[in-house]
């Protein structure tokens, strides 16, 4: 039987072809969301690369990530320094000492539902901020996400997502010029552990109220 | 002395007062437009009121538009044209209110730190300091980590924004453009350059039109706000509303002489009379104050009203046989002994405003008396008939006594004289009658309101018109102060009584605290985890310490320097030996709470001029009934002294029912009774006492009901018209008036052909 990870790759795929064959679309959404829906939980590992324009060398960091289908990611890093953010909704917080403190709300569409969109495979959503093209070449798939929402271009210029069997890289094109290369690599559908069933189910705590 | 030497005096006179009003008025004289200055400070304290007028005075030149088009391009491009041609108006900020970068260039400095860093850093927990600050650096899509990485490696500046925007409860990045509606809007603020406001804000409104006419294709949305433009608003209406009614009471008033006296000489007469009557009250409040108040003109019109009565009842003392002209001049002499006694009282009342009216009122009907009796008096007139119109007038106006004297109606309408008082003295006792909200009184000039109210939506700048003020002797104690309030008004963000609030002493910790912070940086810098986390960025330790080595400490004025003149650099205010932080507050659930914290330290006072003013309205309100009360009183004492207790008795309360129904039409009208309508009554009582005095003198009946019938008719024309200004205030004031002195019309006849026929 098919795995949920495997059924929201395979999803993931047949969303490429939606621009190719547009009569077809609304068969694939339906199949889209059919498998999105059976599918909660991704976990993975992730390795990055950030090139901010004034730094002469890239900031390379690695770890791993853990997925709530439309509603909550754990992105972990491990090296080259421990340090964790939890995604909720439209919330970014900062983990410490496993609970975690609000560090930005995002009133707009923004990088927080973003990332949470495109790992998801929300195309519902990904279609009302993003103008989607998508090609093959040498059975990899590629897909263009071109800003249409006018806050969201204001932080990207252009997001690259390109997979085979799976979600393989994600290139984030920033519009102040930094550019973000994410590879993803061993994702399943393990289940949460009881540490990231506590983070992306407890509430925040509010900043500390002391005075500066 | 004969009639042309008299007249060429007066004139000569009247040409000097003139000069004088004109001298004094471009030397010392200033116009106020401001409704809410009607009022004075009264409420707060002298250094307080001090600091709040200078606030006010700098609030009054602000302009801020919101420049809205199609796509952010054409919004620029509009943006620009617009600018380019208003710049000889206002001094626009040097760019738009930019927290974020404010913010940015000024926390980096290594003396601000978030508490929770602070606490971390104290702790000596540098590893989970450097992993958060790691995690915003590697976060995907942080837009922000550029622009602040060069200055601000360990991110401080946009932690302390995100603390102070989470503690606060604001949005602090309100730097973009604003897409609403389909629009994208750009925000243009500044002040206005020194010259008169009324005709920089005519050309800005001119500007702004002419810009959205020529972008309407790009669907050019330009929108106002600003004090400027509602107070021009304000002065443009009252000045069209003074002179196109002015214009047309005078006409009704001329055809109506010229009717009934079928002479231009009582024409020019009366024109010249009512001209110098304003002519003489103009020069009296120019020499007497400093400050003069459009409203006061408005209400000064009245002056019309009562100043022509002399004359008219000169000329209708002239028409028919001949009478004994010691009792018109003693019933003249005691109508104007009664107005300015009124008026005297009127000036008494601590309102500007009203002492402004009382002057120009008493120096005016002086001027009306004395012109009536030494000038109009001199000339060699001859007795005529009535003429056709006044006899055909008298008798109309006479039916409906006659019915009342047939049907011995005495007993019936004396019982329902009393009754309508007793009515009136209980209602008035009510509360709930009046409202006493300044803002009611405000000129609705509906498209600036529309405008502004689009204007705070798009923006998100809802506060309050109520606000926190704390004081102290200078800006460290002031800190210091400012520190326990923040921590109540997190908490009561946090217990969901006020959204969010906003003041600069809330951004900056005292100097104290920022030496300790910058030497906690100090010390993270030195640490391995700092160093392996900076060599990642390639940057060398002593670079980095030099980064967060700014200025030693950071002042309010180094703040305030980097803000907007015209947005939150006016949250503080410099007095000559005090300084003082305003806390503006967005949207308050529990104004009790807010109100509680005033008796706590460090005590802030609670500043809300509309409402204050409104109380304190309520509170004039109050002393002119009593004032109103106190007129009546020495009228009957005079009336009593002139004729007799029961004539005197009787007048009084037949103008008193006269109020009665000014106030009880004026409710009907607007659903609520204000402080203007009983500026009516006041006027109510002034023309009733002058028509009963001379009901009650010896004088031919017809030629008295004549001029009174002359003067009613003008006053209404006056009054009636000012019942339709598009400003609350008058429009009360014209109403009540009106309906007031139909009453008297029909009410003070009665004492002669009712009362005393019997």
């Amino acid at each position: 039987m098919m795995t949920n990870i495997q059924k929201w790759l395979v999803s993931l795929t047949l969303l490429t072809s939606f621009n190719i064959t547009q009569a077809a679309e609304p068969v694939i959404w339906q199949s889209v969301m059919q498998s999105l829906s059976e599918s909660d939980i991704a976990q993975g590992h992730f390795k990055q690369s950030k090139h901010l324009k004034i730094l002469k060398k890239p900031i390379i960091s690695s770890g791993d990530f853990a997925l709530l289908r439309d509603h909550g990611l754990i992105w972990n890093t491990l090296k080259p320094l421990d340090s964790s953010i939890v995604i909720i909704d439209n919330r970014i917080y900062q983990v410490r000492e496993n609970k975690k403190y609000l560090l930005v709300e995002e009133k707009r569409q923004g990088i927080a539902s973003t990332l949470l969109s495109i790992l998801s495979g929300n195309l519902a959503a990904l279609k009302q901020s993003f103008e989607i093209e998508s090609s093959i070449t040498n059975g990899e798939w590629s897909l263009q996400l071109n800003p249409k929402d006018e806050a969201l271009s204001r932080i990207f210029k252009l997001l690259v997502l390109k997979g085979e069997k799976q979600l393989t890289s994600a290139r984030l094109f920033e519009t102040q010029g930094t550019q973000t290369y994410i590879e993803f690599s061993q994702i399943s559908n393990k289940p949460f552990n009881v540490q990231q069933k506590m983070l992306l189910s407890e509430p925040a705590l509010p900043s500390k109220q002391l005075g500066p | 002395m004969n009639f042309t030497l008299r007249i060429s005096i007066w004139v000569l006179v009247i040409s000097l007062l003139c000069a004088v009003s004109a001298w004094r008025f471009s030397e010392d004289v200033s116009l106020q437009a401001d409704i809410l200055s009607v009022i004075p400070n009264t409420a707060y304290p002298q250094k307080v009121t001090q600091l709040l007028d200078q606030k006010n005075n700098s609030l009054q030149r602000n302009i801020a538009l919101l420049v809205g088009a199609s796509s952010e391009q054409e919004s620029t491009v509009i943006g620009n044209v617009l600018k380019k041609k208003l710049t000889p108006f206002i001094k626009f900020d040097s760019k738009p209110l930019n927290t974020n970068e404010t913010l940015l260039m000024f926390f980096s400095s290594g003396h601000f730190l978030a508490p929770e860093q602070h606490e971390q850093l104290l702790a000596e927990q540098n590893t989970a300091f450097i992993s958060d600050t790691y995690g915003v650096l590697t976060m995907p899509g942080n837009h922000l980590v550029e622009q602040a990485i060069t200055t601000d490696p360990l991110f401080i500046g946009l932690n302390y924004m995100r603390y102070m925007s989470q503690t606060m409860g604001l949005n602090l990045s309100s730097t973009q453009n604003i897409k609403t509606n389909g629009l994208i809007y750009q925000s243009l603020s500044g002040t206005l350059k020194a010259g008169d406001t009324v005709d920089q804000i005519t050309q800005i409104n001119t500007f702004i039109n002419k810009v959205t006419k020529q972008y309407k294709h790009q669907n050019a949305d330009i929108i106002r706000s600003g004090f400027a433009f509602h107070s021009t608003a304000a002065e443009q209406q009252a000045k069209y509303e003074v002179s196109s009614y002015g214009l047309a009471a005078l006409i009704g008033i001329i055809l109506m002489v010229m009717v009934v006296f079928r002479s231009p000489l009582p024409l020019f007469l009366s024109v010249l009379g009512v001209s110098s009557s304003i002519l003489t009250g103009l020069a009296a409040i120019a020499c007497l104050f400093e400050e003069i108040h459009i409203l006061t003109f408005v209400f000064a019109v009245s002056l019309v009203g009562i100043s022509i009565d002399y004359t008219f009842h000169f000329f209708a003392h002239r028409s028919g046989p001949k009478e004994n002209s010691s009792l018109f001049h003693k019933a003249l002499s005691a109508s104007l002994i009664t107005s300015v006694l009124g008026y005297s009282l009127l000036a008494m009342a601590p309102l500007p405003l009203l002492k402004q009216v009382a002057v120009f009122m008493i120096f005016g009907l002086l001027s009306a008396y004395l012109f009536t009796r030494y000038v109009i008096n001199a000339h060699p007139w001859r007795q005529e008939r009535m003429s056709d119109v006044a006899s055909w007038l008298i008798t109309i106006y006479h039916l409906p006594f006659r019915f009342l004297i047939i049907t011995k109606t005495r007993l019936l309408f004396l019982s329902l004289v009393l009754l309508t008082l007793s009515l009136l003295v209980l209602t008035l006792q009510s509360e709930n009658l009046f409202k006493d909200d300044i803002r009611l009184l405000i000129t609705p000039s509906e498209a600036l309101f529309e405008e502004e109210k689009n204007f705070r939506q798009i923006t998100q700048s809802q506060w309050e018109s109520g606000f926190l003020l704390v004081t102290a002797p200078n800006e460290q104690q002031l800190l210091k102060k400012t520190h326990f309030l923040d921590q109540q008004l997190k908490a009561a963000i946090q217990n969901q009584q006020i959204n969010a609030y906003l003041a600069l002493t809330s951004w900056l910790p005292d100097t104290h605290q920022q030496h300790e912070n910058q030497k906690l940086i100090h010390k993270l810098l030195a640490s391995g985890v700092a160093q392996e986390y900076l060599s990642l960025l390639d940057y060398k330790p002593e670079a980095t310490r030099f980064l967060y080595s700014g200025k030693q400490t950071v002042s309010l004025a180094d703040i305030t320097q980097q803000l907007p003149v015209s947005g939150a650099q006016q949250l503080l205010l410099n007095g000559s030996d005090n300084i003082a932080a305003i806390y503006l507050l967005q949207k308050v659930s529990d104004w009790s709470s807010v109100k509680k914290l005033t008796t706590q330290q460090p005590y802030p006072l609670l500043i809300d001029k509309p409402n204050d003013i409104s109380s304190v309205l309520g509170e004039i309100r109050s002393s002119v009934l009593l004032l109103l009360s106190g007129i009546l009183i020495l009228a009957l004492c005079y009336l009593s002294w002139m004729f007799n207790f029961k004539d005197a008795l009787y007048a009084i309360a037949l103008v008193a029912l006269a109020i009665a129904v000014s106030l009880f039409s004026s409710f009907l009208w607007m659903g609520y009774l204000n402080i203007f309508n009983l500026f009516a009554a006041l006027l109510i009582i002034a023309l009733g006492l002058d028509y009963i005095i001379f009901y009650l003198s010896p004088l031919s009946g017809d030629r008295v009901r004549l001029a009174i019938l002359l003067s009613s008719i003008s006053t209404l024309l006056a009054f009636g018209l000012l019942s339709f200004s598009a400003t609350p205030a008058v429009a009360s004031f014209g109403s009540g008036v009106m309906s007031g002195i139909v009453a008297l019309i029909l009410f003070t006849p009665t004492i002669r052909f009712l009362w005393r026929s019997q």
